[in-house]
């Protein structure tokens, strides 16, 4: 039994850490809306999107181990340039948008911090650009493996939306019903919310990320329920999270009426722990979810893109024998940070609005993954489950759906 | 025959026209085609076609008219699958070599396809090269216009010429979920790479498929190539081996190396390894394991070479002549008493300039500087760098020679921190410090 839980704990790495960055910025400010505007609606949709996430996660962990290739490469091989094409481009412009986000965050923060100590550093202006050099240098550095465990570490602090949630004393009748109720709105602004708690849940990016890191890791079959058993243990971490930023501020910020429109006031959720010290506090979280997330998903969308493609790439080669890869990566901290420095930019919409577009193009990834994992050519004995092609279906086309009902709602203006 | 170059991406789909007497119906489209042979530029041996009916037929070359930009003319009907001849070494270009990876010999590196090119030659249409390049993508989308005025634009470094001559092509293919990979062509395009270059292919392969291409090369090339390899990248591949192969690959490495992989595998493995090798190489092995990695007793190897006392020249000659095959070091020729402790060393530069007749005692050094089986790694290293050695004998307590250990073996103690870390981790199971490849 030893053997098992040492053996777990040699394998899990991918599963929890993709999950402590699922929690990025995007996260963070999307649950906070959530909770804010729509007080406990929200919650019951977690229950579903945790059993989505944690399907589509291990389908990709299982496409990484049986093949022990990327899902670039997959995709690549068994569809062919024009495809890829489409996927790559839906990825660059998912990741793109979220990369957005994060620096967003980084700025965000940088403005309750600044409230708090008007020091020059914490302009906005100075802590992205220190965060995009930060960035930069701790990936091609390669000090990134040392780095991840600060921030691993620094990920606790979510523990104080859970203390701050209960602290709070919701009206626990009231979430407990919402919970275990689904409710429903025709509303432009619930669908847009409904898509994004999903996109900023289940990124996109994030599934690549996660193959590849099985497949670096070097995963074999037989271990196979091992990396199952990280993935199940990090989504259910990542969506616990996210269930208590959603009490928080809906016990905090929704109940007061409060409209959230910078970080400042979303950080008023963790009053009820923090007192005066909320924003500071939620302020180091939102720093720590963004940093993190913009050392991985920039990095890892350039691998992607290059596997897809063919070009060179690796932090290892000089820049004159990978220049595709390495300009897709400075590229994308460029256009990452550049919007969030134009001054008097909406940060929290911004956010919220990446994590809706990331919702938007998952069913593209999930689909694509539903026809590599149901290849017996490919995967042998190891295809699908029946309810596993469900529950990912379901999702996929309960995504595209309610994307379509979005536009329709809002374009023609139906409802309030 | 009518026969032009062609892009293996504009060919299939192309329509199929069956010629009967001078009328010409459309039958179907292209749907694959078949190479096979050993040859360094395949023939083209026959194609698939796709009736109208969704069914897959095959033509075999002979049955060609034509082919052109518009349409494949057939002067038979297609034949059936049941009937089809299929060689055994029969590669099906689109299916599996169109976006694919492929072994860039020349350029020593794992590339992608993206197109292939044919082109007549002879009476044939041979496979000439595949297109890894910039072009061959855009192609692809049907962007050939812009992909043919990039190829006037002089290349940038760093991305890729567009065509890899298929001669210098080794193409990977694996059957099915861990299945073994099947080297299509012969494999002696893999053994033009030099080892440290085959190490870093192998590397960039995911890692089913570097468990396969090692298992499918000779021993000693594989041997070879597994020495380069960093120690996660050994332990990983030899998991996937079966122990017999293993055993027959290892016992081609050096002891040295052999000992440091076998060092970090479970004990039962080990042993059961140990077991299946050549008695005399897992005695060399068990020997060095019996020592911790990083003393000199765990770098060193005990196969040098060595001459008792009282030789000439020429007799020296013949004692090396025979054992030089297995040696790992050439250039340094121990003079061992009985009892195995070292009388003097002879540098094979000494060896040549002297006269036959000279004893090799008197063109021997009899000053030997030796470190001891526990003298840690960067002490040896530092020795070696002092005194310019290219190898350095270990002896145990008594005296007795127990190996030597070479500069390679100790080279990335000498070189400055930053240099180190380019290299693979010969010794210690580090994993490299660096986000996965994605």
């Amino acid at each position: 039994m030893w053997r098992s839980l040492l053996l777990f704990l040699s394998i899990v790495g991918p599963g929890m850490i993709t999950a402590n960055i699922d929690n990025d910025a995007g996260g963070i400010a999307t649950y906070s809306l959530a909770g804010s505007q729509f007080s406990y609606a929200f919650l019951w949709l977690l229950i579903p999107v945790t059993v989505a996430l944690i399907v589509i996660q291990e389908m990709c962990i299982r496409l990484g181990v049986i093949t022990g290739k990327g899902l670039a490469d997959l995709i690549r091989e068994q569809f062919g340039v024009r495809i890829t094409v489409f996927v790559m481009i839906s990825l660059l412009i998912t990741n793109l948008f979220t990369t957005v986000a994060e620096f967003a965050g980084v700025a965000a923060s940088a403005d309750v911090l600044h409230n708090a100590f008007p020091w020059v550093i914490f302009t906005r202006f100075a802590m992205v650009v220190a965060a995009a050099i930060f960035v930069s240098l701790l990936v091609l550095r390669g000090n990134y493996k040392s780095v991840e465990k600060v921030f691993l570490l620094a990920c606790l602090v979510y523990v104080t939306y859970i203390i701050s949630g209960l602290l709070a004393k919701p009206d626990w009748a009231d979430v407990a019903h919402q919970t275990f109720v689904p409710s429903f709105a025709w509303s432009s602004a619930y669908l847009a919310m409904f898509i994004g708690v999903i996109g900023t849940t289940i990124a996109p990016w994030m599934q690549f990320y996660i193959q590849s890191s099985v497949v670096e890791k070097g995963v074999k079959p037989r271990e196979l329920r091992y990396s199952q058993a990280d993935v199940v243990v990090g989504s259910l971490i990542t969506d616990i999270v996210a269930y208590f930023i959603i009490v928080a501020c809906g016990a905090t910020l929704f109940v007061h009426h409060i409209v959230v429109s910078d970080a400042g006031q979303a950080a008023l959720a963790l009053e009820p722990l923090a007192g005066k010290y909320a924003g500071l506090l939620f302020a180091v979280g939102l720093l720590n979810a963004g940093l993190f997330a913009a050392s991985v998903l920039p990095l890892s969308t350039s691998y992607s893109v290059c596997e897809a493609f063919g070009f060179a790439s690796g932090v290892d080669k000089r820049f004159g024998e990978a220049p595709i890869f390495y300009g897709l990566y400075l590229g994308i901290i460029l256009f990452g940070a550049l919007p969030v420095l134009t001054p008097g930019a909406p940060l929290l919409a911004i956010i919220f609005w990446s994590q809706v577009v990331s919702g938007m193009l998952l069913p593209v990834v999930v689909i694509s993954m539903l026809r590599l994992i149901n290849n017996r050519d490919l995967m042998g004995e190891h295809v699908n489950s029946p309810f596993f092609n469900l529950v990912a279906w379901v999702t996929a086309i309960g995504l595209i759906i309610v994307t379509a009902l979005y536009l329709v709602v809002t374009l023609f203006h139906i409802g309030s | 025959m009518e026969l032009r170059e062609a892009f293996v991406s504009e060919l299939c789909g192309r329509p199929v026209e069956l010629l009967t007497g001078t009328k010409r119906s459309r039958i179907g489209r292209v749907d694959d085609i078949a190479v096979a042979g050993s040859e360094s530029f395949p023939p083209v041996v026959g194609m698939y076609v796709k009736g109208t009916d969704g069914v897959v037929r095959y033509a075999p070359f002979s049955s060609i008219v034509s082919i052109t930009d518009y349409a494949v003319t057939l002067g038979a009907p297609p034949l059936e699958g049941s009937s089809a001849p299929v060689a055994i070494d029969e590669l099906l270009l689109q299916k599996e070599l169109l976006d694919k990876q492929i072994v860039d010999v020349d350029g020593r590196k794992v590339v992608r396809v993206n197109d292939v090119k044919l082109a007549p030659a002879g009476d044939h249409l041979r496979v000439i090269a595949a297109d890894v390049g910039l072009p061959g993508l855009l192609r692809r989308l049907g962007l050939r216009y812009l992909g043919d005025r990039l190829l006037d634009r002089v290349p940038a470094p760093g991305v890729r010429s567009a065509l890899i001559s298929w001669d210098a092509v080794q193409p990977l293919h694996l059957e099915g979920p861990g299945e073994a990979l099947r080297l299509r062509v012969p494999q002696d395009k893999i053994d033009r790479i030099h080892p440290a270059d085959l190490a870093s292919i192998i590397e960039e392969l995911a890692a089913a498929d570097q468990a396969s291409l090692i298992g499918s090369l000779d021993e000693e090339t594989a041997a070879d190539a597994l020495e380069q390899l960093p120690v996660d990248t050994q332990l990983s591949i030899l998991e996937d081996l079966n122990p017999d192969r293993a055993a027959d690959i290892i016992e081609n490495m050096t002891p040295d190396d052999a000992a440091d992989l076998l060092g970090e595998i479970d004990t039962d493995k080990q042993q059961e390894i140990l077991e299946l090798m050549e008695p005399a190489e897992a005695q060399d092995v068990r020997e060095l394991l019996a020592h911790p990695e990083e003393t000199a007793g765990g770098l060193m190897t005990t196969e040098y070479l060595w001459l008792p006392p009282g030789l000439t020249v020429a007799q020296a000659f013949e004692h090396i002549r025979a054992a030089a095959e297995d040696a790992e070091l050439v250039y340094y020729i121990y003079v061992l008493d009985p009892q195995e402790r070292i009388l003097g060393v002879v540098s094979l530069r000494e060896l040549i300039k002297a006269q036959p007749e000279t004893q090799v005692a008197d063109i021997a050094i009899d000053d030997v500087v030796t470190v001891d089986l526990e003298t840690p790694r960067e002490e040896v290293a530092t020795t070696i760098a002092r005194y310019d050695f290219v190898a350095v004998p270990v002896v145990d307590a008594e005296g007795r020679m127990q190996g030597i250990v070479t500069v390679d073996d100790v080279i990335d103690v000498l070189l400055p921190e930053k240099m180190r870390k380019m290299l693979p981790r010969v010794g210690k199971s580090r994993s490299k410090a660096r986000l996965p490849k994605q």
